[in-house]
């Protein structure tokens, strides 16, 4: 059973996230935090995907992606994010996909399209 | 100004005019840079089409702007100006088949490419320096 990585602050969209993926035969772990990410990656590093919110309290997805690839640099970072005040979603996008992110999904997100992006990228 | 200022004023202007120059085609009713971006942003949607109020969320403008920028695009027969079936207050966008080719030819696509032509130790240096301008604190590794 394939491994995914949630890294979000919001307890809701965790929840949804890891039940739609596990209705669909992944095993999911969770993490609300950066710190939270790096201690669950430091006990496990079989992820074949991690799944980051863009803002995650004080952090971007950039610094979590930064800590995770440290551990695991060959698994693919699927970003989402509903946006924030003060950054367009399409500044947040350009700096995901440059870093390498494989996709890049916005909040609310259908479940088929978080499906399908995770088929083609685990 | 000291010397450091001039040379900073100067990247950046050139940066600016890097930009400027990619949308060569100013012609009146030529598409705008907004436009543009509105069509990106458009094509980037999840599912079927998007509301103005998430196109103006992605390009980071008040709504008002992209009102205007999507009736232009409309007449460009770019997009598609739909009202919700389930929520009348709501407009839902689409692109045109036309739209999706317009975008074939998006005047980015010239600075991507002149990118291509960058070494790659010298693209990842770049990147890094983006990512410093835009005020993210992780460095590219």
């Amino acid at each position: 059973m394939k491994k995914i990585l949630i890294v979000d602050d919001d307890s809701a969209i965790r929840r949804v996230l890891a039940q739609i993926l596990e209705a669909n035969g992944y095993f999911v772990a969770t993490a609300a935090s950066r710190q939270d990410a790096r201690a669950l990656l430091e006990q496990d590093k079989d992820f074949a995907l991690f799944i980051l919110d863009f803002w995650i309290g004080s952090d971007t997805g950039l610094d979590v992606m930064n800590d995770l690839q440290r551990l695991r640099p060959l698994t693919p970072v699927l970003f989402l994010s509903g946006g924030s005040e003060d950054v367009a979603l399409e500044t947040s996008t350009a700096l995901g996909e440059m870093r390498g992110a494989c996709a890049f999904l916005y909040k609310p997100v259908p479940s088929a399209i978080l499906l399908d992006a995770v088929k083609r990228h685990i | 100004m000291c010397e450091s200022d001039r040379i900073n004023l100067a990247t950046a202007l050139l940066i600016e005019r890097l930009v400027r120059e990619a949308y060569a085609d100013r012609a009146p009713g030529a598409i705008t840079p907004l436009q543009w971006a509105i069509l990106r942003a458009i094509s980037r949607a999840s599912g079927e089409g998007c509301t103005q109020g998430w196109i103006a969320r992605f390009v980071g403008v008040t709504a008002a702007p992209v009102n205007r920028a999507l009736k232009a695009l409309e007449r460009h027969d770019a997009v598609t100006l739909q009202r919700d079936a389930s929520d009348g207050r709501q407009v839902i966008v689409g692109l045109t088949r036309f739209g999706q080719a317009l975008l074939k030819k998006d005047p980015i696509l010239t600075i991507s490419k002149r990118l291509a032509r960058i070494e790659p130790d010298k693209r990842v240096e770049f990147r890094h320096v983006l990512e410093q301008l835009f005020g993210t604190s992780a460095a590219i590794e």
